[in-house]
């Protein structure tokens, strides 16, 4: 009956979407609403989107994990959103992204990046990489990413952990791609010279 | 920095990059940054690759979309399936402006009917000069002369019948002329 809405759990086998297309699974989530057609994408996307939200807001699980819902949730409710000439890869880091500007905005974080010490010369870190074992470079990286303000955290995040095209993160700041290359350049400097620094 | 510079900093450390890559290299940072920024989108990529969303997460999305109507179950008849509420709004409307239209029209108080007409004519009788009258008759007989005794003069008085009818309420004849009048055109 309708009022009957409970369906079963749906094995990964059994899932008759699991070889769709991002952007045809989001075309059945608004013309069927098969709630299989969201596990699919849900199960191919939330960890990339979560581990995207995580760097983005200095590894807070808990902050990673609301946005990560939201972002599930903005997908659940307004599927139709979704513009068919566009990749759906694309669209859902573009809502990611906003997201995070959003949040920013919101807590103001903008203002607390403090001033960042000007770069130093490449020869003062000649002994740098003896310096650093892994653990506390991984915690350096954060550390230097938290640094950088939202535009190039974003460019910096998208390229070198989500290892999009300078192209798609073009489409989905909504910036050039000449843009894109120059803050990521300025981001890589940015970085950089946070190791100087230790 | 160009592509080329990119695609090495995600391929190559500092230490696999041949003569000809170092000179390229050199042409965009030092060496030294090179190895940084390698170490660190590597350190970047590999950095919480186990990150991922709790379990509980997905259900909770799930729920909320149930919840919420969003899914639909694809193995539903047509009739089971939901509609939103404004195509319901909507349909009930036009139902109501179908239902107001035709009761609104003005219906006759009388039904017409056709029938056959039936027409009864009646011949008009004229009775002319027709008179019923009641004829009253009256003749005066003379009357026989009576011998009567003298010694019975008196009981002949006596035994004469005295008409003693009652009176009853009604018109005397006398008081409608007009019925005097009828009666004595009899003799005319």
């Amino acid at each position: 009956m309708f009022w009957n809405n409970k369906q079963q759990p749906v094995s990964p086998q059994k899932n008759p979407y699991s070889a769709f297309s991002d952007e045809a699974l989001l075309q059945v989530l608004t013309g069927l609403r098969d709630e299989r057609a969201f596990i699919v994408l849900y199960d191919r996307w939330a960890s990339r989107m979560y581990r995207f939200f995580l760097r983005m807001h200095g590894r807070d699980a808990a902050k990673a994990e609301d946005l990560t819902q939201d972002l599930f949730l903005k997908i659940i409710e307004k599927p139709h959103f979704f513009d068919p000439a566009r990749r759906f890869s694309t669209w859902i880091y573009s809502i990611a992204a906003n997201q995070c500007k959003n949040e920013y905005r919101r807590k103001n974080i903008l203002e607390a990046v403090a001033a960042y010490p000007d770069l130093p010369d490449d020869d003062a870190a000649e002994y740098l990489p003896e310096r650093l074992d892994r653990a506390l470079h991984e915690s350096n990286i954060q550390i230097a990413i938290d640094h950088l303000d939202d535009l190039h955290r974003k460019v910096f995040v998208l390229r070198w952990q989500e290892e999009l095209p300078l192209r798609d993160i073009a489409d989905i700041t909504g910036i050039p791609e000449g843009t894109v290359k120059s803050r990521l350049h300025f981001a890589l400097k940015k970085v950089t010279a946070h190791f100087h620094t230790l | 920095m160009n592509d080329r510079i990119q695609s090495l900093l995600r391929q190559k450390s500092l230490d696999q990059l041949d003569d000809a890559e170092r000179a390229e290299v050199l042409t965009e940072m030092s060496l030294t940054e090179y190895d940084v920024l390698q170490r660190s989108t590597e350190a970047l990529r590999s950095m919480d690759a186990d990150a991922a969303p709790p379990p509980a997460l997905r259900e909770r999305l799930l729920a909320h979309g149930r919840a919420k109507g969003r899914f639909g179950n694809p193995n539903r008849q047509w009739w089971q399936r939901r509609i939103p509420a404004w195509q319901a709004a909507a349909a009930a409307l036009l139902l109501a402006g179908a239902v107001y239209f035709y009761r609104d029209e003005p219906q006759p108080s009388v039904r017409e009917k056709v029938v056959e007409r039936v027409l009864i004519q009646k011949d008009t009788v004229f009775r002319t000069d027709t008179l019923w009258r009641r004829q009253v008759v009256v003749r005066y007989l003379p009357a026989e002369p009576v011998a009567v005794a003298a010694d019975k003069q008196d009981d002949l008085q006596a035994e004469a019948p005295v008409q003693s009818l009652p009176e009853r309420p009604g018109t005397s004849i006398g008081d409608m002329p007009a019925l005097m009048e009828f009666l004595g055109d009899v003799n005319k």
